[in-house]
């Protein structure tokens, strides 16, 4: 087939390609593919001459001008995305961010050094069935002595150097009245730890006096120091870290008969001797025992049906060694240059 | 309590142990006697020896020193410059050689004196850490052995354990006791050395009568006296001992009291005899208001619960607390009468306490003596006292006796300690340990023993104090590790505690650094710092103008138990401020403390205090006032808690805490009732403490948070029609409260609203002065339909002529 319109066809077609190909932007591109492929463009022209051809030609032009302009328009759409690429290049290259600068946001809050081995503990002790347990501040010498073994005038109670608030109150000394409220009101068998602000009249390098005490007390119909040492051992462990050791040391608490002081392997040197263990290889972290029959009868819980075993932990000092704090008199301090270590 | 292991050595041979006594202090440690510091004495005074003056001349070059030549045994002779004047050729004296190390780390060298050279030093009893009298250097006995260290001529070659007993044992007390301590631990034998008493029991030894009145107050009295005594300077050998466990020699008859307390743990008190009036002593409670002069010349003002000794006419001594300065033994004395007695524990600690007096008699009366053996304790002080003083016993003593017996038993089998202890015990061992530790078994039926404790130890009473001597015994390192049998379920944790965790997590999320303050405060800082409670108690804060003041405060700055968070977190403010932290946000939970109708009452509360405008990105200022960070973050917090209504109320009826800015300050009101405050701080409080930059704090009650039942989150799906924006803009006046007009677009709107905010606020030109142009943009969403624009018109009319009618406003 050699008529001219299908020798304009083939000529348009080039002539449209190199239109095509030249266009330096979308804008250029587009006003070529009007010019060829629009309503008014070269090839509908050409398409409307198509009419005018012998009718056994039609149906072979026909097909022949379908080919340009898919042709055509295939072009298109591949020219038009490799402009527009190009042109997103372009304009990324012009917005340029310096990524090394610091991000915009908050600034870092952060939990107290005793909050976070609050929760710590209470994490870990709740994976054995322990819940936590608060209390009054201020509590009734009963509550803070008597009950728990230490009568007037004992010297157990030169012990604790006690912050008195009036003739029959006193600013608890420790967290075991805590246990005295449970043992009182709650149903046995029993699993509590008891949490917060202890008081003591006595400040110095190491001793602040009001501080912050942790402990777990654990009655049941069969309880043995075994199971204390085997509770704190596991305790240890999970909170500073595996592989350390747990050793008790017979000691005196009024409340607890036998009693323990629990010492746990330096978390430090791992028991090689350093600062901190003061070169004993060994940190004492607090006190342990099964609880006095004496304290169970004045909560009137029948012993020997029901046992039990309390310890006791000071939160600034498990801090201290946890963090590495090397003096305790920043944690009531509250510098945010310190506080903001923990967040 | 100083442990002198010479001494010990005396009961039980722990001669094995002088070479390695950290062995000795661990096996004591892990009997429940932790022993906190040793002390070897063999080392401190190495190249210390006795030594020999042969000659002694002027030194060349300076008068008052003298060149000595001093031998110090074979063959070895030292040059020796020395600046004393005591001293002559012929004379024994202490020699320290180059290389000796004295008390306070004075090392002795080879040196040049003056143009001569001297090879070390004569000593002083100062220089050599020790008491004693003379000026110079110590001279010793012409008999003293020439080349021998000077710590064994001292009886100082000497470990010196510093121990701490722990107040149930006060058996530990006395080197004795802690010698049949030891001798248990080591399965040794104990020597008892102490003689038994002899003569006529009596109640009046010789001139001197007793008669014992308060027999609750003193159980045993016991007493000899002693005629013809000659009171003097202690011989070396009693003065070394007793300067060896840190007392100082007084003379030899207090000495030789001191001696029996520290080896026997019986406090003796020496009276002379010829003071105490018509010769008769009282064992009773002091007259009210009685006046009485201590040996050291404090005059205290007795009460009728002391106990007092006393004579016809007087108190001649507190009685196991502390003597009287008229009726102590001196110089001039005598005659004495030597009291060895059992005075009730509690009486003794109270009075003690009630006069801040502790002795060494009164911390062992305290603790509980062994009254068993106070005859054997005055036994042995009287032959003492007859040998060191030359005087003459009586040959009856006193001995009242109104000790009510103690059935102490305790029945326990090889079931019930492995029960406890978690492991196997047997009988064999609990015989064993008992027989050890001095126990009588008295029966044994079926397994089960009866065992009767020694008098010594008062501490035994329960089956459960030998479950902890078995322990003890068999080794605490040899308990094993299980973990006790849990079927039951676990309880909640306690609300409070979940809620204040949640709230620090909130608050520590937003920024803010978690304070911990103690709960006690100065009085007078707090006070100056709050102003009028009135204020802060209308708020809803539980506060009095008194607050819950401490008995016995460690000082003047903490003196009370705080009434607010605000003041400490100020405090905190100012510290940080100071150490160039220019913004910062602070939040603290915890008790604050009133008095509710004279009760003491304890609140739990919540606060916070941000300082400084927030530097946003790369230094591009934010100025947004740091009292909206905190109500942002408040507002967080609400939502965590789920709070139904939390309300930032502006209301003049209510006055302004005197700490907060007057024209920047909200109520804030939970469930309708008001908790507390937010607001900026007030600017002469800024201005007084130097701050340069705006604060803001808060402070509220959240005690009901912790009541409530557990809320139960429930979940909306969200509509799937479109939403419809509308932004309004009014001019108002600047005093209306934004807040409030937002409440009344909520109220009006109902669930069409899904979301309000706030796009602009704007006062100045060209608005008039007194008016603010608000502009809001609601979000509008119909759950089941489109929104139609009749129906958003229809609400924006509706809304306008609320406001228009409630405010008098319209827009823009």
């Amino acid at each position: 087939m050699s008529n001219p319109a299908s020798a304009q066809l083939d000529q348009l077609k080039t002539q449209a390609q190199q239109a095509f190909e030249k266009a330096q932007n979308l804008q250029d591109l587009y006003n070529a593919k009007v010019q060829y492929l629009g309503k008014t463009g070269a090839v509908t022209d050409v398409m409307k001459a198509m009419a005018t051809l012998p009718k056994e030609e039609k149906p072979q032009f026909g097909k022949k001008v379908n080919e340009v302009k898919e042709f055509l328009e295939k072009l298109y759409a591949e020219l038009e995305l490799n402009l527009k690429n190009q042109e997103i290049h372009s304009k990324m290259e012009n917005e340029r961010l310096d990524l090394t600068l610091p991000g915009s946001g908050s600034i870092l809050g952060s939990l107290h050094p005793v909050q976070k081995v609050t929760d710590e503990i209470v994490q870990i002790m709740a994976r054995l069935g322990y819940s936590l347990r608060t209390g009054p501040l201020i509590e009734k010498d009963y509550y803070n002595f008597e009950a728990l073994n230490i009568p007037q005038d004992h010297p157990a109670r030169d012990m604790q150097d006690t912050f008195f608030v009036d003739q029959t109150h006193v600013l608890r000394t420790h967290t075991s009245p805590i246990q005295i409220h449970s043992l009182e009101n709650e149903k046995l068998p029993l699993r509590i730890i008891g949490t917060g602000a202890v008081f003591r009249c006595d400040s110095d390098i190491s001793h602040l006096p009001h501080f912050h005490q942790i402990e777990a007390l654990c009655v049941d119909e069969k309880i043995s120091m075994a199971d204390l040492k085997g509770t704190i051992a596991f305790f240890v462990r999970e909170f500073f870290g595996p592989g350390l050791k747990t050793r008790f040391r017979p000691s005196f608490f009024p409340f607890t008969e036998p009693s323990a002081e629990v010492d746990c392997s330096c978390p430090v040197c791992k028991g090689s001797g350093c600062a901190l263990c003061k070169n004993s290889g060994w940190i004492e972290i607090g006190g342990s025992g099964l609880v006095n029959p004496r304290v169970f009868e004045n909560a009137k819980i029948e012993y020997p049906k029901w046992q039990g075993f309390a310890f006791g932990f000071g939160i600034e000092r498990m801090a201290i060694i946890k963090y590495g704090i090397e003096d305790i008199r920043l944690l009531p301090e509250n510098d945010l240059r310190f506080l903001r270590q923990f967040s | 309590m100083k442990l002198s292991l010479r001494w010990i050595q005396e009961f039980v041979d722990i001669e094995s142990y002088m070479n390695r006594p950290e062995e000795l202090a661990e096996i004591l440690t892990r009997a429940g006697f932790e022993v906190e510091a040793i002390h070897d004495h063999r080392k401190q005074f190495s190249m210390v020896v006795v030594g020999h003056i042969l000659e002694k001349d002027k030194h060349p070059n300076a008068d008052k020193l003298s060149l000595c030549r001093v031998s110090t045994g074979q063959n070895q002779v030292h040059q020796i410059i020395c600046g004393a004047q005591n001293h002559k050729a012929g004379d024994r004296v202490i020699v320290a050689l180059p290389g000796a190390i004295l008390p306070g780390n004075f090392a002795i060298k080879k040196s040049s004196i003056r143009g001569v050279e001297s090879g070390g030093m004569l000593c002083s009893y100062k220089e050599l850490g020790l008491t004693g009298n003379t000026d110079g250097i110590v001279i010793l006995d012409p008999d003293a052995p020439v080349g021998v260290s000077f710590a064994e001529f001292w009886g100082l070659d000497d470990v010196i354990f510093e121990l701490k007993v722990t107040p149930n044992r006060a058996d530990g007390l006395s080197h004795f006791g802690l010698a049949r301590e030891i001798a248990a631990l080591l399965k040794k034998d104990v020597k008892d050395l102490t003689p038994e008493l002899r003569g006529t029991k009596s109640t009046q030894s010789g001139k001197i009568k007793v008669s014992v009145k308060a027999p609750d107050l003193a159980p045993r009295y016991m007493g000899r006296l002693i005629e013809n005594v000659r009171i003097g300077g202690s011989p070396g050998w009693l003065r070394r001992k007793i300067e060896s466990v840190g007392l100082k020699s007084i003379n030899n008859v207090v000495d030789i009291t001191n001696y029996i307390l520290i080896e026997l743990g019986q406090p003796l008190h020496a009276f002379d005899a010829d003071q105490i009036q018509s010769g008769v002593i009282f064992v009773e409670r002091a007259p009210q208001d009685e006046k009485f002069k201590t040996l050291d010349g404090t005059e205290l003002n007795l009460k009728s619960e002391n106990l007092g000794i006393r004579d016809s006419a007087r108190t001649l001594c507190l009685a196991g607390v502390i003597g009287g300065l008229s009726s102590g033994t001196h110089i001039d004395t005598k005659n004495i009468f030597l009291e060895a007695a059992t005075f009730a524990p509690q009486s003794v600690r109270k009075t003690a306490r009630t006069f801040g007096i502790e002795t060494d008699s009164s911390y062992r009366f305290a603790r509980g003596i062994d009254s068993s053996f106070t005859e054997r304790a005055l036994a042995k002080a009287c032959e003492m006292i007859v040998k060191v003083t030359g005087g003459k016993m009586a040959e009856d003593y006193v001995d009242i006796d109104n000790r009510i017996p103690l059935n102490r038993k305790m029945k326990v089998s090889a079931d019930l300690i492995s029960d406890r202890l978690g492991y196997q015990a047997t009988l064999e061992n609990i015989k064993e340990f008992a027989k050890r530790l001095h126990l009588k078994i008295e029966s044994e039926n079926e397994g089960v023993l009866t065992l009767i404790p020694p008098s010594f130890r008062q501490d035994l009473f329960h089956e459960m104090d030998f479950v902890e001597e078995y322990a003890r015994l068999n080794g605490y390192e040899n308990i094993p590790e299980s973990l006790p049998q849990f079927d039951k379920e676990p309880s909640q944790h306690d609300s409070k505690y979940l809620n204040l965790k949640m709230t620090a997590q909130t608050f520590s999320n937003l920024g803010f650094a978690q304070a911990v303050n103690f709960a006690f405060c100065s009085s007078q800082k707090e006070k100056s710092f709050l102003g009028d409670v009135a204020s802060l108690k209308a708020l809803g804060l539980q506060i009095t103008s008194d607050p819950i003041a401490l008995v016995n405060p460690l000082n003047e700055e903490l003196n009370v138990m705080r009434s607010s968070l605000s003041y400490g977190l100020f405090v905190n403010t100012l510290h940080n401020y100071r150490h160039g932290q220019g913004q910062g946000h602070l939040f603290e939970t915890g008790s604050c403390f009133s008095k509710v109708n004279g009760a003491l009452h304890e609140s739990t509360r919540l606060g916070g205090l941000t300082w400084g405008l927030p530097q946003d990105l790369w230094g591009k200022q934010n100025h947004e006032s740091p009292v909206f960070k905190l109500k942002g973050a408040l507002e967080v917090w609400a939502k965590k808690n789920q709070l139904s209504s939390f309300e930032f109320k502006v209301d003049k009826v209510f006055q302004a805490p005197d700490f907060l800015h007057r024209s920047q300050w909200a109520i804030i009101e939970l469930e309708g009732q008001p908790v507390g405050f937010i607001g900026t701080l007030h600017p002469r409080l800024s201005d007084e403490n130097k701050i340069r930059v705006p604060a803001a704090l808060f402070e509220i009650e959240i005690d009901r948070l912790f009541k409530r039942p557990a809320l139960k989150l429930k979940s909306q799906t969200p509509s799937k029609f479109p939403s419809v924006e509308r932004d309004l803009a009014f001019v108002m006046p600047s005093d209306l409260g934004v807040g409030d007009v937002i409440k009344t677009i909520r109220h009006q709107s109902g669930a069409l609203l899904i979301d309000l905010k706030v796009i602009d606020v704007f006062e100045g030109t060209p608005l008039e002065k007194g008016q603010k142009s608000v502009a809001l943009r609601l979000v509008l969403q119909d759950r089941e339909n489109t929104l139609q624009e009749d129906r958003v018109n229809a609400l924006q009319q509706k809304l306008l002529e609320e406001l228009k009618a409630r405010y008098s406003i319209a827009l823009r």
